[in-house]
């Protein structure tokens, strides 16, 4: 029987603020389609898991989003995915059209930083920065 | 194989980090791994600019060091998470943090790409020195690093990654 490692999280890695998604994208942009990590550090890391992060950010930031944003972004993310799906060979040319609904989120959280400069809304830490 | 050594290893470090507060494994786990991924998502951001599947918005460098950063900064947070740290937090150990200077008559701040304790890492294409002012600024910080270490990707020369000392200077 293997005991549970005391040091280990369990709990998956969800991005808290508009720039850890935007991190999060940078690196989904450069592993489309499949996302696996060919080094084996992160095992279990694939399609599924990797648009459960970025949704998982999109609901965690919801509020700075606001909801006309925030179904944007779940509607995008949502066709990146099935683009993805449907080319894990990388052959057919539908990991480019994802790719370029990746970079049409960054777009929006582009915007939505924009917009909280200009209100001059404050981030996590209190400060003007558009997170 | 060597994926589960290294897991083994930045998880003694963190221990180390928790139990001792002895920070030096973990910031020397932290290069390592910085290193890895830094060299893996270069090799991949320069094949897709090659291949013409990433439309830069600046230069080609500037390009590709922005996924670099990116992918780092997200696999680090990644990382430090499945360790029981919280790299957003105001701990220690932050992963793209503000690093305030209070020196000043103004508050300004730095944001290194990863902070362990007294060490600043920043995740680069180009060199950098004591005179760039970015490098400067962060040993100007609140926190006073002992070192920045500059990580390069290993593709770009026998001087890739190198760490600067603190200057000595009083403030």
């Amino acid at each position: 029987m293997t005991r549970p490692n005391p040091y280990f999280n369990p709990k998956p890695y969800i991005p808290a603020s508009l720039s850890e998604i935007n991190d999060q994208l940078g690196s989904m942009i450069l592993h489309a389609p499949t996302f696996i990590d060919r080094t084996l550090v992160f095992p279990d890391r694939n399609i599924h898991s990797e648009f459960d992060t970025l949704v998982g950010g999109f609901d965690v930031v919801r509020k700075k989003l606001g909801e006309e944003r925030y179904s944007l972004l779940i509607d995008l993310a949502a066709r990146a995915k099935a683009f993805f799906a449907a080319d894990q060979d990388d052959t057919n040319g539908k990991t480019d059209e994802g790719r370029v609904l990746l970079v049409e989120i960054e777009e929006v959280l582009r915007d939505a930083r924009r917009s909280r400069v200009k209100a001059k809304l404050p981030d996590d830490d209190g400060d003007i920065s558009g997170d | 194989m060597q994926a589960k050594f290294d897991d083994l290893r930045i998880q003694r470090a963190a221990v180390v980090a928790r139990v001792k507060g002895d920070y030096g494994p973990l910031q020397v786990e932290t290069l390592r791994f910085v290193q890895q991924r830094v060299d893996n998502a270069y090799d991949d951001g320069v094949a897709l600019l090659k291949a013409g599947r990433l439309i830069p918005r600046l230069s080609n460098q500037e390009a590709v060091g922005n996924y670099v950063d990116r992918e780092v900064r997200r696999d680090l947070r990644v990382r430090y998470s499945q360790l029981g740290i919280d790299p957003s937090g105001k701990g220690p150990v932050r992963v793209n943090r503000r690093e305030y200077d209070s020196s000043g008559t103004n508050l300004t701040y730095r944001r290194p790409d990863a902070r362990v304790n007294d060490v600043a890492f920043d995740v680069s294409l180009t060199q950098k020195t004591l005179g760039t002012p970015q490098i400067r600024g962060f040993f100007n910080t609140d926190f006073q690093p002992r070192r920045v270490i500059i990580i390069r990707p290993r593709q770009l020369g026998a001087d890739h990654t190198y760490v600067i000392p603190h200057p000595e200077t009083k403030r």
